[in-house]
């Protein structure tokens, strides 16, 4: 009887294991090499707060912590903000299946893909987008620099993935009864104010989750960086998961890492509570239809 | 027929255990793999180290020699540590010497080969030692030498505009308008990895604030600033540069590689680089190799600087056996196999310059002018990125980067230069 009163830890068992394995004994082991002081991959002394106390002084740690919250800023708008007016435009479409189709497409390709054509794109000499700015009579621009570089890399990210965004919002909006659409179009409403003044506040939920995507998201951005800035030698887009990279594998500095780890964690868990309190607060629960 | 069985049975025994042991062997040698890990180089360079893997794995059956090769700029920031720290190091790597080979040896991951330098230091030229030894203990075997930066020019513009080889800064300055004036980008440099613009001013740095001084600033000696005047002289010529329009506007975004389709395009004049823009660039990157029509001269003097004029930025390079490695005779025999006269003169050949005396061809006019360039100082200097601390380098890359295309004043570059590296003085 007891057995089968507890059989639901033997269920949960593997899941729990593995997230122990996976994420809370790795976490762990972060926060402890953080106090430790060590030479290349070798540890030779512990208990420092030396890498704290140097985070608080870096130059190139606040420049990739800013860069990182305009990364955050620009994304919401392109990622989630062009999702949300592709989905409003969509579901009134017919045969939207070619267009989500078509919207959704690019998230399929592969990063690297993605990165070498878009360098193209950004081309200084001969680029598409110079090219064009030439045919008007344009000076040419450094798209992937100073002070274009962070606006360049979220218009990728933007293309990349507001499709995805468009299919979170599609699926809420298709969910919500024709009745109510309906009564509004006989009210008088205009196409704008029932997206504006009905749906909207229907997938008000759904556009908090995308919030939190983008904005937890945002702080693990690195192969569009990588790929389209290589080794951004003047820093211009230089990013919290590109200053780790560097930190960790190339001054092979795992202490000062880790120390900014366990801030950036700190820094995601503050901004996904003050999100859930947004939630909570000011959208609260939707009807659900 | 009695006797005649049991000798058979027993003859028969004695072989499949003699077999056996044999077998044995074979196979214990079969599992050795020798691993070893470099950047990678032109298909010439290659041929000859397949020639070299084959050569060896002839004359030690049941080895297998593995290469490893990764583009320079991956090896040498993720690519080796990465490799030393996983369960499958290389035995023998690569390295550009000097700092880089320090630190291996600091940390346990190059082994003392002195006894094998001592057995063929009498075949190495005496300037080739330079970078590989510390504390009087020999950690790399260096097998060529590199000059970093020199000033790679089409010689066809610069016949066309009727330009001279330049002797001063000012000189220099003159030609750069011309060429400009001509519609060509007079410098073209690919610097999205950071390291080409930054040996390319790392000299001005040399040369203008004194070659010693330079050295305490980049060894990070204490009470040293990057903020100081040589240093802020020698990045103002940098920025003037850039402010004239002397070098490509989109340096810092244009790749390494592709930079080189507008050298070769005749849409540029010059390419500060190192001596593998023969071996290397105009093989692997020229339309037609053959057609390329390139020459080099050293950086020209600087009115006002400290430094000798005539110093050239360069290293040693070499292959380091790591102290870790399970087979280090194997290691030490496949060092001493790769300075193997065989093979030097085959690289002399392609352009590599050799350290393994009697292998270069003085009577080359490319081979001779190096020489030359080399003889013709007491001074040699080394890139930051390679003899110094690399987290240093970057950031001093980083402000080159920035003063080239006056997105910083020199002043305010060196300045967080100083604070990005302040932990590194402690």
């Amino acid at each position: 009887m007891i057995a089968k009163k507890n059989s639901y830890i033997l269920f949960a068992l593997p899941a729990v294991l593995l997230f122990l394995i996976i994420v809370v004994i790795p976490l762990l082991f972060t926060v402890l090499f953080s106090f430790t002081e060590w030479r290349r991959f070798n540890i030779i002394n512990f208990g420092t707060m030396e890498h704290y106390i140097r985070s608080t002084k870096d130059p190139v740690l606040r420049k990739a912590f800013i860069h990182n919250l305009i990364y955050i800023l620009f994304t919401i708008f392109l990622e989630s903000g062009v999702g949300l007016i592709l989905a409003g435009i969509v579901i009134h479409l017919r045969r939207s299946i070619i267009y989500r189709s078509l919207f959704f497409s690019p998230i399929i390709l592969p990063s690297i893909v993605v990165g070498v054509l878009w360098r193209q794109i950004y081309a200084y000499h001969s680029g598409l987008l110079n090219s064009i700015i030439g045919l008007f009579g344009g000076k040419e621009i450094d798209w992937l620099s100073y002070p274009f570089t962070m606006l360049s890399v979220s218009i990728v990210s933007g293309w990349l993935f507001s499709g995805f965004f468009m299919t979170i919002f599609y699926a809420g909006l298709a969910r919500i009864p024709d009745s109510i659409i309906e009564s509004a179009k006989l009210d008088g409403a205009s196409s704008s104010k029932i997206f504006l003044k009905i749906e909207l506040p229907l997938i008000k939920n759904l556009i908090m989750l995308a919030l939190l995507i983008v904005t937890t998201g945002g702080f693990k951005g690195f192969d569009l960086f990588q790929i389209l800035l290589r080794r951004d030698p003047m820093e211009s887009g230089i990013v919290m998961p590109v200053f780790l990279v560097r930190v960790f594998f190339e001054n092979q500095d795992i202490g000062y890492g880790s120390a900014v780890s366990v801030l950036l964690t700190f820094v995601v868990i503050a901004i996904i509570i003050i999100i859930n309190f947004i939630n909570k607060t000011f959208v609260g629960k939707v009807e659900e239809f | 027929m009695k006797r005649v069985f049991p000798l058979l049975l027993s003859i028969l025994l004695v072989f499949f255990a003699v077999g056996n042991i044999f077998a044995k062997g074979a196979q214990e040698n079969a599992k050795i793999t020798l691993r070893i890990a470099s950047p990678s180089e032109g298909p010439d360079s290659i041929k000859i180290y397949d020639a070299m893997m084959a050569d060896f794995e002839k004359s030690h059956p049941g080895v297998t020699v593995t290469w490893d090769r990764s583009s320079g700029d991956d090896y040498q920031f993720q690519g080796l540590p990465s490799l030393l720290a996983s369960d499958t190091p290389p035995d023998i790597y690569f390295e550009w010497g000097g700092n880089r080979v320090k630190n291996h040896a600091e940390d346990g991951e190059a082994l003392d080969i002195s006894t094998l330098a001592n057995e063929v230091r009498p075949n190495l030229v005496s300037s080739a030692w330079s970078g590989a030894v510390f504390n009087n203990k020999t950690y790399m075997l260096p097998t060529n030498q590199d000059v970093t930066i020199m000033m790679w020019y089409n010689k066809d513009i610069f016949s066309k505009l009727s330009l001279s080889i330049p002797k001063t800064w000012d000189q220099f300055l003159s030609i750069c308008a011309k060429i400009k004036g001509a519609g060509i980008t007079p410098i073209l440099m690919g610097n999205s990895d950071a390291w080409v613009a930054g040996n390319f001013v790392g000299v001005f740095l040399y040369r203008i604030a004194g070659d010693d001084i330079a050295d305490e600033v980049l060894s990070l000696k204490k009470g040293t600033r990057f903020n100081n005047p040589g240093f802020i002289k020698a990045m103002e010529y940098a920025s003037e540069l850039g402010k004239k329009g002397y070098i490509n506007r989109d340096l810092n975004t244009l790749g390494y590689d592709p930079s080189f389709a507008r050298l070769f395009d005749n849409s540029s004049a010059m390419y500060p680089l190192g001596t593998w823009f023969k071996t290397e660039v105009i093989p692997e990157n020229a339309p037609d190799p053959s057609k390329a029509n390139f020459d080099f001269f050293n950086l020209p003097a600087f009115p006002d600087g400290k430094g000798d004029q005539t110093s050239y930025m360069g290293l040693n390079n070499g292959f380091v056996a790591n102290a870790k490695t399970k087979y280090k005779e194997l290691a030490i025999e496949f060092l001493k196999l790769m300075i193997d006269k065989k093979y030097q003169v085959q690289f002399a050949k392609i352009g590599t310059f050799s350290t393994v005396k009697g292998t270069l061809d003085k009577s080359d006019p490319y081979i001779s002018k190096v020489l030359d360039l080399m003889n013709s100082t007491q001074t040699l200097v080394s890139p930051p990125d390679t003899g110094y601390n690399l987290e240093m380098a970057e950031s001093l890359y980083a402000a080159i980067a920035q003063v080239l295309v006056n997105a910083k004043t020199p002043e305010a570059a060196l300045s967080a230069v100083d604070q990005k590296i302040n932990h590194l003085r402690k």
